[in-house]
């Protein structure tokens, strides 16, 4: 009976462990993802504009973990929920508002994307382990499978994109495709030029940014490449697009405005470091950050200078935009809060470890990622 | 030049218990002593970034040192596109012989190696050597393996890998160089040498060249290929990739976009385009000079004329050990007679180590050769007769710590030379011969180094970083007046130029330069009026010489670097008068001085005296299990602080059998061990319980509780020779069998040692010097008088060369232990008594003697198959003769072996040998029948 007693409690202990370890399946419920208006649900965009004023000083509401670590990307967000991918190949689902994981989807490889939900489906790219593919997975939030798995000869380290017709992914070799929405291949082409770039999508052409420092445009109607324009002899950086305006940073600081209306160069801008960020914009700004710690604040339209200073260290991920305030992360351990109005610095946050992910906000609260894979969600007042 | 460091330490105090453990401990090991001859006293000052420990008066250094780090940091975020989010640990040290002193590594640090770094505490060492543009090169490339190594570790944490596999080592030396350095004329120089001599490898092909110096040029190569092929942040996106793919050749194929096959052939065809054309202008040094050595490496040239006799006497590592040499000069120049050894270095210690890649050696005319060696804390001059083939004299002040570069006035009375003193500071000074006392010449933190008399003997001519202007911060020569102590410049070059010489009749000055991209000799003439403004070419060689003499108003001696190696070469001046081979210059501009980059004192977060912090080294632990003894389980410790002056040892494993004895078989122990100071020390304490067998004793296992303290201590007199005393009080409970019979006491063990090794090793084992070993021991139980006896051990080994790469080696080994419950010594087998079973012979008085020839048998074997090649090097033979005997009251019969062997080292880490032959019985009367064939692992006697 002693030795009975002695294994039970061990084998007890070993399976709370166990089960402290594991994460919950993902599974959402139908109500959740029933759009009111539109009876097919899309998230999609990167939000880095928030219209919404809010305060500048934060307070901690919860914490919780991740496994793997951030890939300088943004988070998915509906409702109560938030979904976040990791370069340890989950994606998971938390509920904003009290750090509560929902569940989880766990895979071997890397998820470089921020995952995209179209109905029931969260689609996402998985980076297989050891191999130079990527698999477009499907996964069914309802009923918590894997509908699809679709394999891609690349490695989509790149943002992916919801088009009416599919999802247009593209790859670090420089390959582009479309996939339907059950899987289906409807496009694939070879740039022929390595892409670290996130592209965009500009009514049906999509515009994308190669290490030679061009921006190539691939009409997917027609399904190929239309023009490829050189505007810089250094790798050009991720994409954001406001209306028919492009905004793009190269390796060598210098900010791009290209207009595809007219399908050349509005203006540049040059700083004194690598630009990688997605520059953000609002009604009437672009805003974004380098690699030697300078913020700017520019006229979208003319490039000219509202504000510009030296804030941080490393600038990597785009910030967050909202009404009155920039939430800016910094790989130095620390979250800035700026005016964006007069760029006065109102508030700094010392964090516990790298900041590798633009915030997230909903109804006041903020949440931030940084290194060790850690999530906060702070209330904002 | 950077070393990665993996931990030794837990090695090294498995050692020292082993050793302190057992009273009469038989595994003993000789080596040589790291000897800290410094107190030093460290200061901490911290800045944004880094803790920068310092000592003493190196402040200024320190300051300037933290300028640099600062600023490689903040340039290191950009490039790796990460932040360290910890403080660096960054020690300076004042000179490569204090440096040489560090406890952060517990080995010996080689003259070549600039610095390092280190992923137990992420210390980062460098010696300041004199020189701040290669300090700060130095402090730039360790930063890069810290940066370097902080962002693998995120990215592989962030993919959830595995953090321990690394880049190749050639891509880590080859990063660190690319980032912190440009390309300069030492990389030039050993790139031509590999590509024009054939040596030069590709990608593939890198492990020929591992660890090697120019391992590290033809990564940094590679690097700037890429940079100009590919783009430059092709090179950090090959760390970005690393998550990827386990091989790093996949991450070079997938960064780059071809295959590994066509990335080396581009490159191969690159390097080739690049050097080849060289030839049609420049010449290999060996086509156009006498080779006057042809071994080893060779440096330092000086002439020395008597009568009709010619001579040139030189530094040189020709066997492992440097020493100065000498050849004569005959048929007129054309021919030289082999090298003899005029002083034998490396061996004692007044002439403990000759620094071979600097200028170190002067001869007057007078037959008077000044040379410098290190002696105990710092470098001296010793003064050698030539004539009487006696040191007479030598130079040494505490205060100058490094030495170099020493000449002769004309009249033999003086002598100028480079030192670096206690602030770290390299300055020229001149000495008195007959008085022995110096005069400084300069006092600050410009590089002043080989200095020679001038045009008189009231000038001295050196070369400095002094330059200001457009060409800030270059070497240039200058002159020094000693009688109204102003400085002036000779030359005003954009290229740094180095070693001056006059010719015999004074009418014309000769120097080095890298204008054309590596060391070529190039001269000056001497006026009336002065120094002229133009240079003329002397030499035009594809790789370097160095520190030209001249011999005569036409030849001069220079050390030549050829095929990867320094030799002497003779050579006829020739006169070149191509427009490529005369450069003008001028003085605008150099008005004034540079100022070195200090961090502002606003950027000191404060300056601190050093208090030990301590922190985890390693913890390590294990379990194992045996059909014997069961399941065991343990674990080890370690804490020192942040210099390794003092260190903690924790071990604790439990030996218990059953359950109810876990709680009793706890086996601890905590051990200090203190190195700040020239006596290390360490003491400790232990606990030990269980079931035991001890080869010295008889074939049984008995049970053993015993517990105690310990105090060891080790007094090193030099490099080679030490005093070790050891002191055990330990109480034994031995329990042969239980109730029946059993032993305790409370014993005290005292032990000291005189140990001596100038030893140098080949791939197997000692090849050269002699070591030995003399231990007296005292055990006694002072509680139940159950064991008292004394301990002499006697071991003595010598190696005699017979060439390059074989020798005779011989020993002579007496234990003896004689009193009361005396323990017994063992023998047998492949380390001692070959033919013989392995630790079969023991006794309480034993003698062990051997001798062997030691010798090179196969140099490469390689197998090419299909897929696949197959091969190994260095396969060694021996041919030996044992003896000995063995003994506890009487002695009984003398016994040996003879035979032959293989030795074959795997690794560096570990020696296979195989022995054949037979046994001698019966006092050497009555050979075996047969052979004996015996097979273990283990370093040379």
């Amino acid at each position: 009976m002693g030795f009975l007693k002695k294994n039970i409690t061990i084998l007890f202990f070993f399976a709370l462990f166990i089960v402290g370890c594991a994460i919950p399946k993902l599974t959402i419920q139908e109500s959740l993802l029933k759009n009111s208006d539109n009876d097919t649900l899309v998230i999609n965009e990167r939000i880095f504009f928030v219209n919404e004023f809010t305060g500048d000083s934060l307070i901690k509401k919860w914490e919780n973990r991740i496994n793997g670590g951030f890939n300088f990307n943004s988070f998915l967000g509906i409702d109560s929920l938030i979904f976040v991918n990791d370069l340890s190949g989950r994606i998971y689902c938390f509920n904003i508002f009290t750090g509560k994981l929902i569940g989880g989807i766990k895979l071997k490889g890397s998820v470089y994307s921020k995952p995209i939900i179209r109905n029931f489906d969260i689609i996402f790219p998985l980076i297989n382990k050891g191999a130079e593919t990527s698999s477009l997975v499907f996964y069914d939030l309802y009923n918590s499978k894997i509908n699809q798995e679709v394999e891609i000869k690349d490695l989509i380290t790149n943002e992916i994109l919801l088009h009416k017709n599919g999802i247009v992914s593209v790859g670090k070799n420089g390959s582009i495709f479309q996939h339907d929405f059950r899987g289906n291949v409807i496009l694939g082409i070879n740039s022929n030029s390595r892409i670290n770039s996130n592209p965009v999508l500009i009514k049906n052409n999509l515009f994308v940014a190669n290490e030679f420092g061009e921006i190539l445009i691939i009409d997917l109607g027609a399904k190929k490449i239309i023009e490829r324009i050189k505007i810089s002899d250094h790798p050009l950086n991720h994409l954001s697009a406001d209306n028919h305006l492009i905004f793009v940073g190269d390796s060598n600081g210098e900010l791009f405005s290209f207009d595809t209306q007219k399908m050349k160069i509005r203006w540049t801008f040059k700083t004194n470091s690598n630009i990688i960020m997605s520059p953000v914009t609002d009604e009437k700004f672009v805003y974004f950050g380098n690699l030697s710690g300078m913020f700017y604040a520019l006229y979208k339209k003319t490039g000219f200078v509202k504000w510009s200073m030296q804030l941080g260290t490393l600038f990597n991920v785009s910030p967050l935009v909202t009404a009155d305030n920039i939430f800016i992360p910094d790989l130095d351990k620390r979250l800035f809060v700026v005016d964006k109005y007069s760029g006065e610095k109102v508030n700094e946050i010392a964090i516990d470890g790298r900041l590798k992910i633009t915030p997230y906000l909903k109804s006041n609260i903020l949440v931030i990622g940084f290194d060790e894979a850690e999530l906060v969600g702070y209330e904002i007042y | 030049m950077k070393k990665y460091l993996t931990s030794k330490t837990f090695l090294f105090f498995l050692l020292l218990l082993s050793f302190v453990s057992s009273t009469n401990a038989q595994l003993y090991f000789f080596g040589r002593n790291k000897v800290q001859y410094e107190k030093f006293e460290w200061k901490i000052l911290r800045t944004e970034n880094f803790d920068i420990y310092y000592y003493d008066d190196l402040d200024e250094i320190a300051r300037i040192g933290a300028y640099h780090a600062e600023e490689a940091y903040k340039k290191l975020q950009v490039d790796f596109n990460n932040v360290i989010t910890r403080r660096i640990p960054l020690i300076f040290y004042n000179t490569h012989l204090h440096f040489q002193q560090t406890n952060v590594t517990p080995g010996f640090i080689p003259e070549g190696v600039g610095g390092f770094f280190e992923f137990m505490k992420g210390r980062v060492v460098i010696p300041f050597a004199g020189d701040l543009s290669q300090f700060r090169h130095v402090i730039r490339h360790e930063m890069v393996h810290v940066a370097m190594m902080n962002k693998l570790f995120r990215i592989k944490t962030d993919h959830r890998l595995p953090a321990e596999a690394q880049p190749p080592l050639w891509f880590i030396e080859g990063i660190a160089e690319f980032l912190s350095t440009e390309w300069d004329a030492q990389a030039e120089m050993v790139l031509r040498d590999a590509v024009l001599n054939n040596y030069f490898v590709g990608i593939q092909e890198m492990y020929k060249i591992h660890g090697t110096f120019l391992m590290y040029k033809v990564g940094q190569a590679f690097l700037e290929y890429v940079a100009e092929k590919y783009g430059e942040q092709k090179v950090t996106q090959m760390i970005d990739n690393v998550w990827m793919f386990t091989s790093f050749n996949k991450v070079i194929e997938f960064t780059l976009g071809k295959t590994l096959e066509e990335i080396d052939k581009e490159w191969m065809e690159y390097v080739k385009k690049k050097y080849y054309p060289l030839l049609k202008d420049f010449s290999m040094i060996s086509a156009e000079s006498e080779m006057i050595t042809e071994d080893g490496f060779n440096f330092s040239p000086a002439f020395y004329k008597k009568d009709e006799k010619e001579f040139i006497y030189y530094i040189a590592n020709r066997n492992g050990y440097a020493s100065l040499y000498r050849v004569e000069i005959i048929e007129n120049g054309k021919k030289f007679s082999s090298p003899e050894i005029v002083v034998q270095g490396e061996k004692t210690e007044d002439l403990e180590s000759f620094h071979l890649l600097q200028k170190s050696l002067a001869i007057s005319k007078e037959g008077i050769a000044a040379f410098v060696s290190k002696s105990g804390p710092t470098n001296v001059i010793h003064f050698y007769s030539i004539e009487e083939d006696e040191i007479i004299s030598t130079f040494r002040k505490d205060y100058l710590i490094s030495i170099k570069s020493p000449s002769f006035s004309s009249d033999g009375k003086r002598l100028v030379f480079e030192a670096i003193d206690n602030k770290g500071f390299s300055d020229l000074f001149v000495l008195n011969i007959e008085t022995m006392n110096e005069e400084r010449l300069t006092n600050d933190y410009f590089n002043d180094k080989d200095p020679i008399f001038g045009r008189n003997d009231l000038e001295i001519i050196f070369s400095s970083d002094r330059t200001a202007g457009t060409n800030k911060g270059v070497y240039n020569l200058f002159n020094f007046n000693l009688a109204d102590y102003r400085i002036g410049y000779i030359t005003n070059l954009s290229f740094n130029t180095t070693a001056p010489q006059l010719n015999p009749d004074k009418t014309s000055l000769i120097f080095c330069s890298e204008i054309d991209g590596v060391d070529n000799v190039w001269k000056l003439s001497i006026t009336e009026t002065g120094f002229e403004n133009i240079i003329y070419r002397v030499t035009k060689f594809v790789t370097a010489p160095f520190y030209p003499q001249f011999i005569d108003s036409s030849r001069i001696v220079f050390s030549g670097f050829e095929k990867f190696s320094f030799k002497l070469y003779s050579h006829e001046i020739k006169n070149y008068s191509d427009s490529i081979d005369i450069k003008y210059f001028n003085f605008e501009n150099t008005e004034g001085k540079w100022l070195a980059d200090f961090l502002p004192a606003a950027s000191h977060k404060e300056e601190v005296e050093y208090e030990k912090e301590f922190s985890l080294d390693y913890a390590q632990s294990q379990v194992s299990t045996d059909p014997v003894f069961g399941t065991r389980g343990g674990a080890v410790f370690s804490l020192s602080d942040m210099l390794s002056d003092d260190n903690y040892l924790f071990l604790i494993y439990n030996t218990a059998e059953v359950q109810d004895d876990f709680l009793q078989s706890f086996n601890v122990s905590v051990t200090r061990l203190s190195l700040k100071e020239r006596s290390n020390f360490g003491y400790g304490i232990f606990h030990y319980r269980g079931r035991r067998y001890d080869i010295r004793d008889s074939d049984e296992y008995f049970f053993e509780r015993s517990f105690g303290g310990f105090f060891v201590l080790n007094f090193p007199l030099s490099t080679f020779a030490r005093l070790e005393a050891s002191m055990t009080v330990s109480n034994s409970d031995k329990q042969i069998l239980t109730g029946v019979l059993e032993r305790k006491a409370l014993l005290w063990s005292n032990n000291v040692s005189y140990v001596f090794d100038n030893s140098i090793w080949a791939s197997t084992g000692p090849i050269d010097g002699r070591r030995f070993r003399l231990l007296l021991g005292y055990t006694t139980d002072v509680k139940f008088s159950n064991v008292n006896y004394y301990s002499v051990i006697a071991d003595y080994r010598e190696y005699i060369r017979l060439g390059l790469r074989s020798a005779i080696a011989f020993r002579s080994s007496l234990y003896y232990n004689e009193g009361k419950e005396a323990r017994r010594y063992f023998m047998g087998g492949s380390w001692d008594l070959r033919g013989w079973p392995r630790w079969s012979i023991r006794g309480e008085k034993q003698w062990v003697s051997s001798l062997e020839v030691r010798f090179p048998l196969i140099d490469q074997i390689r197998i090419k198959f299909p897929f696949i090649d197959l091969g190994f090097s260095g396969l060694r033979g021996a041919l030996f003769v044992d003896g000995g005997g063995s003994w506890d009251r009487k002695y009984t019969e003398s016994i040996g072996s003879i035979g032959g062997g293989l030795r074959f080292n795997i690794f560096g880490v570990l020696v296979l040998r195989y022995d054949i032959g037979k046994t001698i019985q019966e006092d050497f009367s009555k050979l075996q029948e047969g052979l004996f064939y015996q097979f273990f692992f283990g370093w040379d006697f």
